[in-house]
């Protein structure tokens, strides 16, 4: 991703886990560039993993995330590490992350710290395995598959926006975003009507598919910048079902 | 999205929006159903029609068709709805209901056809269909059933269902 003037990410004009290739090469710039979106991309989900799947307390999983970031990501080169036939990359950021977490831990324990001043809840499980439907995988999951939607989200209100097609994105934030992400009720035809002065139902309908597509080939996008294009059905399966078993 | 934005997330509908398909029908209830027909019916003769809105501005041009309905709910008003026209109409309904593809919703473009099936046998006694009697009954019952149908369209459709009922005691 590159930043505009007006802080607007755009995409990089490349798919195959471009984000994840871009982070691992040795040009600097590229490097902080690419690893720069990827951790923003990540954070909010390893964060709710840290929160809600291994309860660390909330005053420990800044300072956690950041030695993380600084430790493991940018002093260790991790991301260069990450290899595309050893598995999924979100895994391999969440085993990575259980692998410091335990050390971490490890370290303190050794430190013998006193107890009260922010040291980590021991680990039920101190192996790094991570099994991806248990709680704690699948909450990260899921915050990582509502991240996804998000990011396709933006891109696609920033393109309509680009393109002066307003209807389109109205359509579908106030029939299906909307109730999605809010539990809001959907706009009803009547309203649609009115608001974008559509002249013919079969305008409007056209407005929803062109939305659902778009929305589709944006999500494809997000999705391809860590996936390979032959996985990236299976990928977004496996997100769809995650979200379906979550509550 | 915050972290906390899922809160009053619908997990199912999340699901919902990945789905790949990207135009997997969508879902309107009786009372939307029933506003998209009065749309339908209102607007002009030529953007209702859609995509067969060139097929009638080519029938004007060729005089095939003069001084036609400003609409489809005019069209079914008429004592002699122009019969071009009303083909026109069907064509348009036919294509909606079968293709896949299409975005109108199934049951509008259902109706429409059976509609324009009926005006022409009613106004004129002229059959535009090669529907056997029998699966053009069922539809027109399947239309008067409908909880969202116009209350001029039902009586054309039960309109049809006398005419057909009263063809079968000759």
């Amino acid at each position: 991703m590159c930043a505009t003037a007006t802080g607007d990410l755009r995409p990089f004009p490349v798919t195959q886990w471009s984000l994840v290739a871009r982070a691992g090469v040795a040009t600097v710039e590229t490097r902080r560039q690419a690893l720069g979106v990827l951790l923003q991309r990540y954070m909010p989900a390893l964060r709710a993993y840290l929160l809600v799947g291994k309860r660390v307390p909330r005053d420990r999983i800044e300072d956690l995330l950041q030695g993380f970031v600084s430790d493991k990501i940018i002093e260790q080169d991790l991301i260069s590490h990450a290899e595309q036939k050893k598995g999924k990359f979100r895994n391999f950021l969440l085993v990575s992350l259980n692998r410091y977490i335990i050390s971490e831990l490890r370290r303190e324990k050794a430190q013998k710290r006193s107890p009260g001043k922010g040291e980590l809840a021991p680990l039920a499980d101190e192996t790094d395995a991570v099994d991806s439907r248990s709680g704690p995988a699948e909450h990260f999951n899921a915050t990582w598959a509502r991240q996804m939607i998000d990011e396709a989200l933006q891109r696609m209100r920033t393109e309509c926006q680009t393109s002066g097609r307003v209807d389109i994105w109205g359509v579908f934030e106030n029939r299906i975003v909307l109730p999605a992400l809010e539990g809001a009720r959907p706009s009803e035809y009547e309203d649609l009507v009115k608001r974008f002065a559509l002249q013919t139902p079969l305008q409007a309908c056209n407005l929803l598919v062109t939305a659902k597509r778009m929305f589709s080939r944006m999500l494809g996008s997000v999705v391809g910048e860590y996936v390979d294009d032959d996985q990236m059905e299976d990928e977004i399966n496996e997100l769809k079902h995650v979200l379906a078993r979550a509550r | 999205m915050s972290e906390n934005s899922g809160n009053k997330s619908n997990p199912a509908l999340l699901s919902r929006l990945m789905d790949l398909s990207g135009a997997a029908a969508d879902t309107w209830d009786s009372q939307e159903l029933a506003a998209m027909l009065r749309h339908q019916l209102s607007a002009p003769l030529a953007l209702a029609l859609g995509s067969m809105g060139a097929e009638l501005k080519k029938e004007l041009q060729r005089g095939r068709i003069t001084d036609p309905p400003g609409s489809l709910g005019e069209l079914f008003r008429q004592e002699k709805p122009p019969v071009p026209v009303l083909e026109l109409a069907k064509r348009f309904a036919k294509r909606c209901r079968t293709d896949p593809e299409s975005p109108m919703p199934h049951g509008i473009a259902l109706l429409l056809y059976y509609a324009c099936i009926v005006a022409a046998l009613t106004r004129h006694s002229l059959s535009i269909s090669d529907l056997a009697d029998d699966s053009l009954k069922r539809g027109l019952k399947w239309g008067c059933a409908q909880s969202w149908v116009d209350p001029s369209i039902r009586a054309l459709l039960e309109e049809g269902l006398a005419h057909l009922d009263k063809k079968g005691q000759k």
